[in-house]
């Protein structure tokens, strides 16, 4: 009886500390950034392109005008293909040809992002025979798809029947029943389901290695290698200068509060928007 | 009553025909990508294969500078990091997960889960960052202190960088942690309560019940989570290059530089000048899409039967 | 006796769902301006029937339909099903405005969800027209750009009607229009059903005999998917003419 019990308050006690070991990991990673981070931050950090080479000084303007453009460019590839994908399987549940696309979808979602960078060089930076935001807007629209899809399909799945059964019972078409009743009601989760998709691809690297490929300029053309933060976060912290280094810290910290906010919109705001409409 | 037809009902027919065709386009696309990148890469690694052909997979040289290259350095330490970072990290996710699920009441889980969230929604490059400048010191010098312990003093050369497969192993334990333990709540959540009070009514402990009842009843959908944990973790890239070395030889201990599939081509692509360097690049990336694709199809077969349970 | 005129008519209407029967060769001729009840014990086939006219029972999966529906005389498998619907409307059992529009949005929603654009004079006009036809224009004066869904259950049940009617259609389905609704809502609209059979024709499904027998003009009894009986509402419920019907209005039946 004994043994039970104090096996009992020890896995107890257990598993509150593998928990603690989260929380206590987390809060050790978030001070560095901050820590770290917050040093160098200052005016000049988010207006100026990086220094030429060996000075101090220069800013990351040019990672976060890149990021901005390259993720609202990925988004805007992705939204329309990947909501009609899940507009399609929504609407075709139960059919094979819509489990064979949810399948692909799902295939996609788990391809590693270093494959996605390696697809986007080989079919659009040999092609155009040079590196260019737009191949690394693709890269990530390739990432952007698939949760857009099951995000889209899920919410639209939350409709209830009596909504669309009411629409058609008005004379309308499938598409207008679609578009104007479910997408309309379910777009606070389908916008939701955006952000949170664009925080994500904000934060990845791998598939811009070789596709934007970075630069120490200013950059606003599209078809130009373009910097970005996290890009700009691993060439610093790879590079043997201290200053730089110091840099990655700042631009991390400035990319971790991006990904916040957006997540932080995805939540609160929309819902609070939608509401207020109504 | 059969009217001719108006000129909103031809816009809404033209409207109709128009979004049918764009939700069959959107989906053909997404069927016809997984087999493109197929294609593409297995087209562009032809070089590689012309050199090296079906050997390559086994292949222990990887030597740029006589040109020979082969996959099995990356292979191994991409098995070895996945399956070592697998290993650290279920107890700790089950752990969580259980503690989420049967501990901690309303107002400790939801910040929990909050801090979860948030920490495996951490880029990749940023995990680097902090391994890079913080665990890989903190590995250094416990790898020299080992290598002192039992004398050894290859261990302690090899570890005054830090960098290698343990300090890897450790980063990506951190980094999977988040995605197993959510994985695995979600299915401890699904056990039903009457199962539970059941337990505890024939005088089990808290503990009991959960080795003896939840434990079993979610053995499967674990498994399935813990396979797709070991799919994210062997398609982990820019944490993983920042701190495992760039070795380009076949790792003899956890201390040693290595690289993984995906850390090889992110560490040398742009440096790889000669069409067979990158062909091999770019094969390891084929081996590696296909292993993503064979754990996804594992981890699908094993979680379908989980939920016939 | 004056006949009356027929808006519509079913010819050996049958229906499934996979394999299951559920309508058996139900033939009935709906009069013109009329209220129309149809009861039945549950599970009768009463919405399934509804249901087949206005083409919803299709679009279940494995649901299928044999016979013929015809409204005004042309058969309907001739017509867009589409079209079909903006001669047939369709109130439901659940009221069910769409969320995401105001009530004055929702009053047009056929309009906006087949296309059709309207001055703002003209959407104006059957705004109020409609609203004052349900009795709701007072009501709602002030709330016209209010969701739909703040109105109280009653009110966006006349909203629903509000909506349908305000495509002018010929016929106008119910089906059991006031059984999610409470006792003073559902007097408000059985008034209102029989109000409208000056402007549109009514067949409205019902559970409840006394509400058939209050408001209908004619009945049509349903039973295990058959149509029993069928004629002027006072005729049935005083001398039923099928032993079924009159155990059924006796009270045999739940």
């Amino acid at each position: 009886m004994t043994a039970r019990k104090l096996k009992n308050g020890v896995m107890g006690f257990l598993v509150a500390a593998s928990a603690m070991l989260l929380i206590a990991v987390l809060v050790v990673i978030m001070w560095h950034i901050f820590i770290s981070g917050v040093r160098y931050l200052n005016w000049d950090f988010f207006t100026k392109a990086p220094a030429p080479f060996g000075e101090n000084g220069g800013g990351v303007f040019n990672a976060i005008v890149g990021t901005f453009l390259i993720t609202l460019v990925a988004a805007a590839i992705g939204t329309p293909f990947g909501m009609f994908a899940g507009i399609y399987v929504a609407e075709h549940r139960g059919h094979r040809f819509a489990d064979i696309v949810r399948l692909c979808a799902d295939a996609l979602q788990g391809v590693p992002s270093i494959v996605i960078g390696i697809f986007g060089y080989t079919f659009l930076v040999v092609r155009f025979r040079s590196y260019s935001a737009l191949s690394a807007s693709v890269a990530l629209a390739f990432m952007f798809v698939p949760t857009t899809t099951r995000v889209t399909e899920e919410v639209l799945n939350l409709v209830p029947s009596g909504l669309q059964e009411a629409a058609y019972a008005l004379g309308a078409r499938r598409s207008s029943v679609v578009w104007n009743v479910s997408i309309k009601t379910a777009a606070a989760g389908i916008t939701s389901g955006l952000l949170t998709s664009m925080a994500r691809i904000a934060g990845e690297t791998a598939p811009l290695l070789f596709t934007a490929f970075g630069s120490r300029y200013i950059e606003w053309n599209m078809l130009r290698p373009m910097s970005a933060l996290p890009l700009q976060i691993y060439i610093y912290a790879s590079s043997p200068y201290p200053a730089l280094q110091q840099q990655a810290w700042s631009a991390a910290f400035v990319l971790v509060l991006l990904i916040l906010l957006l997540q932080y919109s995805a939540k609160h705001l929309i819902a609070r928007v939608l509401r207020v409409k109504a | 009553m059969a009217a001719q037809p108006s000129r909103s009902d031809q816009r809404e027919l033209v409207r109709e025909r128009a979004f049918t065709a764009a939700g069959l386009t959107a989906a053909v696309a997404l069927v016809t990508t997984i087999v493109l990148f197929l294609l593409q890469l297995f087209v562009a690694s032809r070089t590689s294969q012309a050199a090296f052909g079906l050997p390559f997979l086994w292949r222990s040289e990887w030597n740029p500078v006589t040109e020979q290259f082969g996959a099995l350095p990356m292979v191994i330490g991409t098995l070895i990091t996945g399956f070592g970072a697998l290993l650290i990290s279920t107890p700790f996710a089950l752990g969580i997960a259980i503690f989420l699920a049967d501990y901690a009441g309303r107002k400790v889980a939801e910040p929990v889960k909050y801090l979860i969230g948030l920490l495996g929604g951490l880029p990749s490059v940023i995990f680097g960052l902090w391994g890079l400048f913080v665990l890989v010191p903190i590995v250094s010098r416990f790898e020299v202190w080992f290598g002192r312990l039992v004398g050894s003093q290859a261990l302690v050369a090899s570890g005054t960088t830090g960098v290698g497969l343990l300090a890897a192993i450790l980063l990506l334990a951190i980094m999977i942690l988040p995605f197993s333990a959510s994985l695995i709540l979600e299915s401890l959540l699904v056990v039903p309560t009457e199962l539970k009070e059941g337990a505890l009514a024939l005088g089990a402990t808290k503990w009991d019940t959960i080795q003896n009842v939840e434990l079993p009843y979610v053995r499967k959908s674990t498994v399935g989570a813990l396979v797709l944990s070991l799919g994210r973790a062997l398609g982990e890239t820019m944490a993983v290059t920042m701190v495992i070395g760039n070795g380009m030889r076949l790792p003899h201990s956890l201390f040693d530089p290595a690289n993984t599939l995906a850390s090889a081509i992110a560490n040398q692509f742009l440096e790889a000048t000669s069409p067979v360097y990158v062909g091999s690049l770019i094969q390891l990336s084929l081996i590696l899409f296909i292993i993503a694709i064979l754990i996804n199809i594992a981890a699908r077969v094993i979680l379908r039967r989980g939920v016939q349970q | 006796m004056e006949e009356p005129v027929i808006v519509l008519e079913t010819q050996k209407i049958n229906a499934w769902f996979g394999k299951e029967q559920v309508l058996f060769d139900v033939s009935a001729r709906i009069p013109k301006n009329r209220v129309t009840a149809i009861m039945g014990p549950s599970g009768c086939g009463k919405t399934t029937f509804v249901r087949t006219v206005n083409g919803l029972h299709l679009m279940t999966p494995g649901a299928r339909s044999s016979g013929t529906v015809l409204l005004e005389g042309t058969d309907t498998s001739t017509m867009d099903i589409v079209n079909v619907r903006k001669h047939i409307g369709m109130v439901f059992q659940r009221p069910n405005p769409f969320p995401t529009m105001t009530v004055y949005e929702n009053v047009l929603a056929g309009y906006r969800l087949t296309g059709q654009r309207l001055s703002r004079e003209k959407a104006d006009q059957i705004v109020e027209a409609t609203l004052n036809k349900v009795g709701l224009w007072t009501e709602v004066q002030t709330k016209l750009f209010k969701a739909g869904t703040s109105l109280s259950g009653g009110q966006q049940q006349r909203l629903c009607i509000a909506r349908t009617i305000a495509m002018e259609p010929a016929v106008v389905l119910f089906d059991e229009p006031t059984s999610a609704l409470d006792p003073k809502s559902t007097a408000i609209i059985e008034e209102l059903l029989s109000g409208l059979k000056s402007d549109y024709s009514i067949i409205f499904v019902t559970h409840g005999l006394q509400q058939a027998a209050r408001i209908s003009d004619y009945v049509a009894f349903f039973m295990l998917g058959e149509l029993v009986e069928f004629g002027e509402t006072k005729r049935v419920f005083v001398g039923p003419q099928d032993k079924r019907t009159e155990d059924y209005l006796s009270g045999k039946y739940g």
